[in-house]
């Protein structure tokens, strides 16, 4: 690493833009991958950071841009491809295939033959000389299936090697491991960056990155806003780079009213493996924010409270009585509503029409002798049609061919014909664009004003610092901080999602 | 170096127990021998060598065609039109050696796995080339294919005296003394063996684990994912034509109405229960082959007690549901056992 400098770049991208449905998330994002050398890159959740590792192992394809190796331009357009190049990407999640050995996972489909017969013997004792080369302690013929998710990643990262991988691209892959896996793949990163390798390591761990990176790429909203060497920066600027965006014109909430009693309270909720010891209440009238970053057991806590998947400790009170919520069913008895993040999946019938998606959660109410008036429904349904301003052609238009903005407002309706008490809001506004959100934000303001007590899980920082009046942190599974209104700042938020402790003081 | 060493590796440096314990196709062989000790007890008649010979006669069709099944439903497919393929190419065999004797048993079998490839192939496109839900896509050449049964024979049946006698012989003489194990077996076990050596050390077979184990994995790893469903396909056509031959060897006469009918549940019932997970990505033959035999032993079973043949449907039905439940259970309990 002491002669990186003059070494030309493995791998670079330079111009790159690319946009999901529309949204910008990568902005003329550049980046340069050198042998023998470790490159962090950092951003807030969204800034781009997956994506770009994603162009460069051949998952997406850039609107523009270009990509060097070795210093010609070169098209990637899958994976394959990629790997062709010697570039891999790591995933979080390992792409295994749990029924096969260690080595078979490493070898499928190159296996070593002896007179076309796979030779199982030298495959054996091959992925046993890789694993050995990596300073990794695994059986070449244990069933991939039953490793744990770091032992996994090895065995992806082997395989990687074994097609003469240089360029390897690892996508939060410390995100599920323990500390002493953590400190393994480290080792094993340093490794190989000595053997004249390129690793790419994206991380929303500071102090990781800060650990095993020679370079600091950050990110904010798809652009490049710093790239530095760690040595001549500390943990304080790389948070301010993250964080340090102007607040967008965000909806402002007036927020003079007097939150009332207590509606929902959680008392030390966990979940095996996903979050332990949760504590908090929301009143009658109040916005609280739930921000952390993705993956921090926020969804997970949400899910419990709804009964979707049960708390397995702890207790749920509602105006002050204990009760038990095994269901979504139960949930909606007790005044509680959900809007899930993933509109797809889990918010809306997609091949249904408008008002038959909106009616769902009231159904019981909108039926005669078990039969549905769908008069009734309709009228239901056009009241929040023109409340909540859905521009659609009509009511029976099914909603997969609604904007993403609208689909979003129609989950919400969905919700507001149920007359909830409680409502939890999951990613309100992920993906619909800015006019939209505005709608949105004035929505949950209107509906707070009227009573409801609202907990709102969000990434988006100005976001949270505009709608609500006490602000939840949650980091890997536990509350870490709370914030009122007042002493919220963006720093103080990331630095407690991403356990700095916060030094550089509120701007 | 077995298939086991492949599945449940790891194993090499652990005590014996464990390793006994570890074998995927335990929990069915202590049901096989459930049955057969609980049958030998209300039954001693069972233990004979007319048992014995029934079970050998019952159990190559269903083994040849359980072969191309597996590999079908490891890739996280699966065929139910095996049923009308064993029919349109008994048929066809069965005609073709009426007409035609001179071209003997071995052209006979020629004919019958040719028809077999090509349904197989039909299915294979619709599948792996139009991306029909392979239930969808295997129904409805369930149906299509019966039709053509009728249509090539003209609704008319092939009898055993119109076929050449050394066809029938397949089903009564052997290589070994006594003629205990008849030409048919040798058939399915050679059938067994090569499924055994090509799931087993051919980078092909190999990938046939690996399309169905994680399928977006094995696309982004480079490997040929419609290929591989699409020859599973293929080799059960293929297989489920042999199977034609084998029918028409052993059953006194082939008519479109019956010949291969119903043979898809049988089929898909002895690859659940050897162990095949219907999830994808895991199964072996040995376990499929214990299939096999573990329903053609209650077939035989069932006759030799003497149950009416309505309820011998229904027990049936019964036994399989339960062999599929126990064998999970037992299976699970044993790893837990042996951790």
């Amino acid at each position: 690493m002491n002669n990186s400098a003059d070494k030309s770049p493995l791998t670079s991208a330079s111009g790159l833009w690319m946009d999901f449905g529309g949204v910008d998330v990568l902005k003329d994002a550049a980046i340069e991958l050198r042998g023998g050398e470790i490159h962090g890159i950092v951003g807030e959740n969204g800034a781009g950071k997956s994506t770009l590792a994603r162009i460069i192992g051949g998952v997406h394809v850039p609107r523009a841009g270009v990509i060097r190796v070795d210093g010609r331009p070169v098209h990637i357009p899958s994976p394959r491809a990629a790997m062709a190049m010697g570039i891999a990407l790591i995933h979080q999640e390992p792409l295994i295939f749990p029924e096969l050995s260690v080595a078979e996972n490493i070898f499928i489909g190159r296996q070593p033959t002896h007179r076309g017969a796979v030779d199982w013997r030298r495959m054996f004792s091959e992925a046993a000389a890789i694993l050995a080369s990596l300073g990794v302690h695994l059986s070449p013929r244990a069933r991939v299936g039953g490793l744990s998710i770091a032992d996994q990643q090895m065995v992806e990262m082997a395989a990687a090697l074994s097609q003469q991988a240089r360029v390897l691209l690892m996508d939060e892959t410390t995100a599920a491991l323990t500390p002493t896996e953590v400190e393994r793949l480290f080792g094993i990163m340093r490794r190989l960056r000595d053997h004249g390798r390129a690793l790419a390591f994206i991380s929303h761990r500071l102090e990781e990155v800060f650990a095993i990176c020679d370079r600091i790429t950050v990110l904010r909203d798809g652009a490049v806003v710093g790239q530095l060497p760690t040595k001549e920066t500390s943990i304080d600027q790389v948070l301010k780079l993250m964080v340090g965006r102007p607040m967008e014109a965000m909806f402002a909430r007036d927020v003079k009213h007097k939150p009332g009693q207590v509606l929902l309270e959680v008392r030390k909720l966990s979940r095996r493996g996903r979050f332990q010891d949760v504590s908090f209440d929301v009143r009658a009238g109040e916005i609280v924010a739930l921000a952390g970053l993705v993956g921090a057991g926020r969804t997970d806590v949400a899910r419990a409270i709804f009964g979707v998947e049960p708390a397995d400790g702890g207790q749920v009170l509602i105006d002050g009585r204990p009760v038990r919520i095994r269901s979504p069913r139960d949930a909606m008895a007790h005044g509680l509503a959900l809007v899930p993040e993933d509109r797809q999946h889990h918010g809306l019938l997609m091949p249904l029409n408008v008002w038959q998606n909106a009616t769902l959660p009231v159904i019981g109410r909108l039926c005669s002798f078990g039969w549905l008036r769908n008069g009734a429904a309709r009228s239901a349904t056009a009241q929040y049609v023109h409340r909540l301003g859905i521009r659609l052609r009509h009511l029976e238009q099914p909603v997969r061919k609604l904007s993403g903005g609208n689909q979003q407002k129609l989950v919400l309706s969905k919700w507001l014909l149920s007359r909830p008490r409680i409502m939890i809001l999951d990613e309100p506004t992920r993906g619909i664009d800015v006019g939209a959100k505005a709608e949105v934000h004035r929505l949950i303001a209107e509906l707070a004003a009227a009573g409801v007590g609202i907990l709102m899980i969000s990434s988006e920082l100005p976001e949270v610092l505009a709608m609500s009046d006490r602000i939840l942190v949650m980091r890997e599974g536990r509350l870490t901080a709370q914030f009122a209104r007042a002493e919220a700042t963006a720093q103080r938020i990331i630095a407690a999602a991403t356990g700095q402790v916060c030094t550089a003081g509120a701007p | 170096m077995t298939i086991l060493d492949h599945r449940a590796p790891n194993t090499a440096a652990q005590p014996p127990i464990r390793r006994v314990l570890a074998v995927r196709e335990l929990p069915i062989l202590l049901i096989l021998a459930a049955i057969i000790i609980a049958t030998g007890i209300a039954q001693p008649r069972f233990f004979s060598a007319s048992s014995l010979r029934s079970i050998l006669l019952w159990i190559p069709l269903l083994t040849v065609v359980a072969m191309g099944q597996m590999m079908v439903i490891i890739t996280r497919g699966i065929d139910v039109s095996v049923g009308s393929m064993i029919g349109l190419s008994g048929m066809i065999v069965a005609m073709a050696l009426r007409d035609y004797p001179g071209i003997g048993v071995a052209g006979g079998a020629v004919v019958g796995m040719g028809v077999g490839a090509a349904l197989g192939t039909f299915n294979g496109l619709l599948v792996a080339a139009l991306d029909i839900p392979p239930i969808v896509a295997t129904l409805g050449t369930l149906g299509m294919y019966r039709g053509l049964v009728f249509i090539v024979s003209g609704g008319r049946q092939v009898y055993a005296y119109e076929l050449p006698d050394s066809l029938q012989r397949l089903s009564i003489s052997g290589p070994f003394a006594q003629q205990v194990v008849p030409w048919v077996v040798i058939v399915a076990v050679v059938a067994a063996v090569a499924t055994y050596a090509f799931l087993g050390f051919a980078r092909t077979g190999r990938n046939i684990y690996a399309v169905g184990g994680n399928p977006p994995a094995a696309a982004l790893r480079g490997l040929p994912v419609r290929r591989v469903a699409f020859l599973a396909y293929l080799l059960t056509g293929t297989a489920a034509g042999l199977a034609g031959v084998l029918y028409c060897s052993r059953f006194p006469s082939v008519n479109p109405a019956e010949v291969g009918v119903g043979y898809e549940l049988l089929v898909i019932a002895a690859v659940v229960i050897g162990g095949t997970s219907v999830f994808g990505g895991s199964g072996s033959v040995v376990g499929v082959f214990l299939g096999c035999l573990l329903l053609g032993t209650i077939n035989v079973a069932l006759s030799v007690l003497h149950i009416p043949d309505a309820w011998q449907k229904t027990i049936y039905g019964l036994i399989i549901l339960i062999a599929v439940i126990v064998d999970d259970l037992v299976w699970r309990r044993l790893q837990h056992f042996g951790r």
